[in-house]
Order: C-alpha cells, then sequence, then structure tokens
C-alpha cells in the first residue's frame, strides 16, 4: 500500500506540464533515434545530456529514459519496412517482420510490435513497483565493500553473459576503469596519467568519449561500406485484426516474462531477449514452417520482451547502482551529473525523483503507443531522407554533444579520438559495452574498493568476512568461470568439425551495442 | 585479421606495463590505507596479463587456421582495413572533426558548421547544391539560434574581432 502511495505521488509529479512535455520529447527523440539508422540509444543519449545540464534532475532523467525506451520502438520500423534494423535489439524482428512487409502487412506488424512493446513495457513497470520496497529495506545491508562487491558482479556478469571473447570483454572492462582514473586522485589529490595538461587534472569526460566510440564510430562504419537504402514499402492498415490478436496474446505475454527476467541481470542484453522470446515462440508452434514467412507472433514475442527488457533494466540501476547496459551506464552518467547517485541508498535518500522517474516510464510507454499507431505514417517519412544527408547531420550533433559538456574544444579531440578508437575496436569484434559501464562505474568502484581498504587497515579480509560481500563476489566468480569454461567446451568442438577459413579465434558470435 | 589482432594485443600488454611503470611511480600505500597508486597497478597488471593471453590466443588459433588452409589458395582473412575510397571517406570525417575542434573557437560555431557541412555534404554526402545550401544553413545559424535561444546551450561565438563584430 505504501509502495502504491509512493508510485501514485510520482504519478502526479509525472503529469506536471513540464515533465510531460520532457517525457514526450524524450519519446519523440527515442523514437527518431530508433528509426534512423546509424546512430543507437547510447550515444543518443550521450549526445543529449549537455542539454539536460540546464533542466532540473527530474525532467533531465525523464528525458533520458524516455529516448532509451523510446528507440526501441523506433527500431522495430526499419526492420519491418526495409529489413534493416535501426537497433540491435530488432534485428530478429526482420526475420517475420520484414516477411510480412513483402505480403503487403507491413502496418500490423509495426500495430502489433507498438501493442507489445507497450504492454511488455509497462508490466515491466509494475515489476520495478514491485520489487521497490524489498529492494530498499536490503540497502540497508550494503557498505563499501559490498557495493564494491556488486559492481565487480556487475562487470563480471557483462563480459560474461554478452556471448563472444571473454579475453576481450575483459581487456574493454580493464581500459574502461582506466580511462576513468585519469585527472587528480579524489583521496590525496595527485594528478594520475594526466600529462602535464591542465584539461585532463579533471578527468577525461565519459560524455565525448562515449559519443565518440559510438556515434562517430559508427558514422565511420557506415561511410567505409557506404551502405545506403531506400524505402519504398507501403504500410498499410495498423490495426491487427482478430487472427493477429488470437496469435500474438500468447507471445506477448511470454515475451514480457522473458524481457522481464533478462532485464534484471546486468550484462544481459535486449537481442538476448528477443531471440529468446523468438526461439520460444518457434518451439511452442504447431506449424514451424510459418516462421521466417510473416508469422506474426514473430513479431510480437521480440518485440514485446525487448521492451519489457528495456525497463526492466532499471531495476538492478536504481537498486544497486549497477548499470546492465552501455545506454542504462550513460542514464546513470547523466544522473550523477545531476548530483544523484543510483544505488541501494537511492529509494530512501531522493524517494520523490526515482517514484517520479518510474510513473514518467508508464506515461511514456503511452505516448510512445500513440506515436507508433496513429502517427506511424510520419516516422515512415524519415526514412525517405538519404544517408547523405543523415551523416552529416549526425555529425554535427556529435560535435555539439562534445562540445557542450565544458564548452571545451579539447572534448572535441577527445571525441575524434574515441572515435576513432571506436572504429578500430568494433572491426577488430572488441565489444563496447564493458568499457562503457566501466568507464561510468569506475570512480565508484575505487573510491569504495578505498573506503573497504581503509576501514579495515589495508587488509582484504574486509571481503571475505561479511558474508554479502563474499557472496557476491563468489558468484562474480563463478559468473567467470563459466565463461572460461564454456569458451573452452564452445572450442573443443569446434576442434571436433571441420576448421573454416574464417575461424580465427577473433571472430565472435555478433554482438550487439545495446 | 590475425596479424592486426597480435599487433593489438601486444599494444595491450605494453599499455599495461606502462600503467604498472606509471603506477608504481605513485604511492601504493599510505599510513591509513591504501594510495593514488594501489588500482592502477592492479589493472595495468591485469591488462598486461589479459593482453599476453589474448596474444596467445591469437598465436594458437593463427597456427591452427595456417594448418587447416595449407596448401589452399589465399582470401580466408577477414578484410580489416577498408579499400582507398573507404578510407579516404574515413579520413575526410576525421579531418573535418580535426578541424571542427581547431577552428570553432576563431570562427566560431556557425561558420565552422557552415563549411564542415558544404564539405561533407558536396564531398561525401554527393548533394546537390540547393540541397547542401539549405541543410548546411539550417544546420550552422538555424542549429545555433535553437540550442542558445531555446536549449540554453553555449554554443561558441567567433573569436576573430572581425567576425566578432559582424555579429558572427
Amino acid at each position: 500500500m505504501e509502495v502504491l502511495g509512493l508510485f501514485g505521488n510520482g504519478l502526479l509529479t509525472a503529469l506536471q506540464p513540464q515533465n510531460l512535455l520532457f517525457a514526450f520529447i524524450g519519446c519523440v527523440l527515442g523514437q527518431l533515434i530508433g528509426v534512423l539508422p546509424g546512430i543507437g540509444s547510447a550515444a543518443a543519449i550521450a549526445l543529449l545530456i549537455p542539454v539536460t545540464f540546464n533542466l532540473p534532475p527530474v525532467p533531465a532523467i525523464i528525458m533520458l529514459a524516455g529516448i532509451f525506451y523510446g528507440t526501441n520502438y523506433g527500431g522495430t520500423i526499419t526492420s519491418v519496412l526495409m529489413n534493416m534494423p535501426g537497433e540491435s535489439a530488432s534485428v530478429v524482428t526482420c526475420i517475420d517482420g520484414y516477411q510480412m512487409a513483402r505480403q503487403g502487412r507491413a502496418g500490423r506488424a509495426l500495430g502489433i510490435a507498438a501493442i507489445g512493446s507497450f504492454i511488455g513495457g509497462t508490466a515491466a513497470t509494475i515489476g520495478l513497483v514491485v520489487a521497490a520496497k524489498p529492494l530498499t529495506s536490503a540497502a540497508l545491508l550494503v557498505g563499501a565493500p559490498e557495493y564494491f562487491a556488486l559492481m565487480v558482479l556487475g562487470l563480471a556478469l557483462v563480459v560474461g553473459l554478452a556471448g563472444g571473447s571473454l579475453v576481450k570483454a575483459l581487456i574493454m572492462g580493464i581500459l574502461g576503469l582506466l580511462v576513468g582514473t585519469v585527472g587528480i586522485d579524489p583521496a590525496m589529490g595527485v594528478p594520475r596519467f594526466t600529462f602535464g595538461r591542465p584539461e585532463l587534472l579533471d578527468g577525461l569526460s565519459f560524455i565525448p568519449v562515449v559519443i565518440g566510440l559510438f556515434g562517430v564510430g559508427e558514422i565511420l562504419l557506415n561511410l567505409e561500406k557506404k551502405a545506403q537504402q531506400v524505402f519504398r514499402t507501403q504500410v498499410g492498415s495498423v490495426l491487427p485484426d482478430r487472427d493477429d490478436l488470437r496469435r500474438s496474446g500468447g507471445a506477448i505475454a511470454r515475451g514480457t516474462g522473458i524481457g522481464f527476467l533478462l532485464g534484471l541481470i546486468p550484462g544481459a542484453t535486449s537481442v538476448i531477449a528477443s531471440y529468446m522470446s523468438y526461439g520460444v515462440e518457434v518451439r511452442r508452434a504447431s506449424d514451424r514452417s510459418r516462421f521466417g514467412r510473416g508469422a506474426i507472433e514473430g513479431v510480437a514475442g521480440p518485440e514485446t520482451a525487448n521492451n519489457s527488457f528495456v525497463n526492466a533494466n532499471f531495476i538492478p540501476l536504481f537498486a544497486l547502482g549497477i548499470p546492465g547496459t552501455a545506454s542504462v551506464a550513460m542514464i546513470m552518467g547523466g544522473m550523477m551529473a545531476n548530483g544523484i547517485i543510483p544505488g541501494p541508498l537511492l529509494f530512501r535518500d531522493h524517494a520523490d525523483f526515482v517514484w517520479t522517474v518510474i510513473a514518467s516510464m508508464v506515461i511514456g510507454n503511452a505516448i510512445l503507443l500513440i506515436l507508433n499507431l496513429p502517427l506511424i505514417r510520419v516516422w515512415t517519412q524519415m526514412l525517405r531522407v538519404p544517408y547523405g544527408i543523415l551523416f552529416a547531420v549526425i555529425l554535427e550533433f556529435t560535435i555539439i554533444g562534445a562540445y557542450a559538456v565544458s564548452n571545451s574544444t579539447f572534448d572535441l579531440t577527445v571525441m575524434t579520438v574515441a572515435g576513432l578508437l571506436g572504429y578500430l575496436l568494433r572491426k577488430l569484434d572488441f565489444p563496447l559495452a564493458p568499457l562503457v559501464l566501466t568507464l561510468v562505474i569506475g570512480p565508484l568502484m575505487e573510491s569504495n574498493l578505498r573506503k573497504a581498504l581503509e576501514a579495515s587497515a589495508g587488509s582484504l579480509s574486509t571481503f571475505v568476512d561479511r558474508p554479502i560481500a563474499l557472496t557476491v563476489l563468489c558468484v562474480a566468480g563463478a559468473v567467470v568461470l563459466w565463461s572460461v569454461i564454456r569458451g573452452a567446451l564452445a572450442r573443443f568442438r569446434r576442434d571436433e568439425s571441420p576448421v573454416t577459413p574464417d575461424e580465427t579465434g577473433t571472430t565472435e558470435v555478433p554482438r550487439s551495442t545495446p | 585479421m590475425t596479424r592486426a589482432s597480435g599487433v593489438t594485443a601486444g599494444v595491450f600488454v605494453v599499455l599495461g606495463l606502462w600503467v604498472v611503470y606509471e603506477a608504481h611511480r605513485m604511492t601504493y600505500s599510505t599510513p591509513t590505507g591504501p594510495g593514488p597508486g594501489l588500482f592502477p597497478f592492479w589493472l595495468g597488471c591485469l591488462l598486461a596479463l589479459l593482453g599476453l593471453v589474448w596474444f596467445v590466443q591469437v598465436l594458437v588459433t593463427g597456427r591452427r587456421q595456417a594448418a587447416a588452409t595449407a596448401g589452399r589458395s589465399e582470401g580466408g582473412q577477414q578484410r580489416l582495413w577498408p579499400g582507398r575510397a573507404g578510407a579516404l571517406r574515413v579520413g575526410a570525417v576525421v579531418v573535418a572533426l580535426l578541424y571542427a575542434a581547431l577552428a570553432v573557437e576563431w570562427l566560431g560555431f556557425r561558420l565552422t558548421m557552415l563549411t564542415v557541412l558544404i564539405a561533407l555534404l558536396v564531398g561525401l554526402g554527393r548533394q546537390r547544391l540547393i540541397v547542401t545550401a539549405i541543410v548546411s544553413v539550417t544546420g550552422s545559424f538555424g542549429v545555433y539560434y535553437v540550442f542558445t535561444h531555446w536549449l540554453s546551450v553555449q554554443l561558441p561565438p567567433a573569436g576573430l574581432p572581425w567576425l566578432s563584430s559582424l555579429g558572427l
């Protein structure tokens, strides 16, 4: 009951005109970014964080959250109409969504995706409301050693569960932590890795780095390939008929559950949620041959799962201070820039803020449903903008985003270097999510490690003597160990089968950039 | 891609060792607890170790691949670097960004973006002149107005006095 009261108060605050306006702006921007291929939600959030500096924390984070879940709605449109996912989470939607479009049922695919996304997103937000109270109680048990252990677990899950090379993911995680150490040491005031440059004394701002890694890196990759596509498909009616609804009902329910459960686990990606949902639908189907030929369940399930995932992703962020994906790490950065530290004490110290943001998610999902059903044709017009114009406009926004953080041209150079680095790392199949995650949580991780060690006079026994910290660290170790064993088994199986020319150990399972 | 992977692994080993060296020069611990060198020291150790592990992995899988493709024609390697045209496009974007970083405080946001957008739209986007003109003027003067007046985001005016006197 108390939770409902808090949520009700949050809803009233979220419905205030200013908050409503920024939820709307966030959703529209997210939808737009999702529709346009070439820029993901992490880069979009990074680009727009400077805009939020002049806003109070509540509308600022409402807007950033709206961008995050809005991109998932928008990403569906290009998947269905052009067989080109606007967002990595929508890759699986291409399989049946594009086939539906070829059969003249594009509108229905988009309609059921919007309905499923709304249900999945709203249900996951309700789950967040329910989980909030027990998490608030658990927060009081957490001190510096536990907090450090939780961050280690978050990192282990991100590198261990995302698939691909564990070593590469760990290297990226370490690199992010190292970048986080640049600047004046907060405890003793000693400059670290600053090369005598005054611009580095405050550390490398994560926003130009992330804009470079994701935004500029993506543009460089696209321009190298010179990939261009023109949209010509007709949308048709967006309202599903009775048969479509009958077939999609179960898929939406299952997608909600799968997305929610995976969203609780830092390191899992929305791609995993949508693929898992698709797999479940194929396995349950009485006629599996329909899949890949325009089965509406193949759109409804995955689209529901990825939106449920996105909203559930806020649970580990709000409760534990662990961002599960790069985009959530960006939102965490936005919160910290506004003086709000996500983590165990968030529900106690910033209850008004957190409940308003949660309530705004319900409103945001309703806004996105409206944007995606009656207004779908407006968005499809965006696809007629040629990439030859689009890349230049996106590049301009990367310049504004990087510069506006601290009005420094040095940040533009940092962004350019990070862009080249992101381009090269992607070409070498390095996952960028662990780097961004540790870039954001690195300073917190170090400060908690040092606090814990100071309290124990430098003894590591503090992590062994405290049961929660020990358990969490053991789970983190188990995750890494499991990943190593899984990798070894996969190599063993490959050795059993004939070697293919591109098997170099450097080619990985395709990885998303959440 | 094996050679590039090997070189990259080597770079990470060297980087890790350099971090260890630099961290070693900082204070590792103080009477009250850990010093500023502790965290980077262990990160550097881990980075060097992981770089080494990856280098060995690349070496082993490279040999296996070489053995598997022995006697067959070349071509199994994934192409890492872009062709000449692709490299030129990538290089042009990097040059445009560096130009923006250098010019923005002298020419101001509007003129810098105007020149960057014209260059990108004509050179890389292959757009018609009218489209280029509309997009670059909107993207420079229009965007400046929106960001500074509506969103209260400060974008730099021209630093050169004669441009500044023109209101740019």
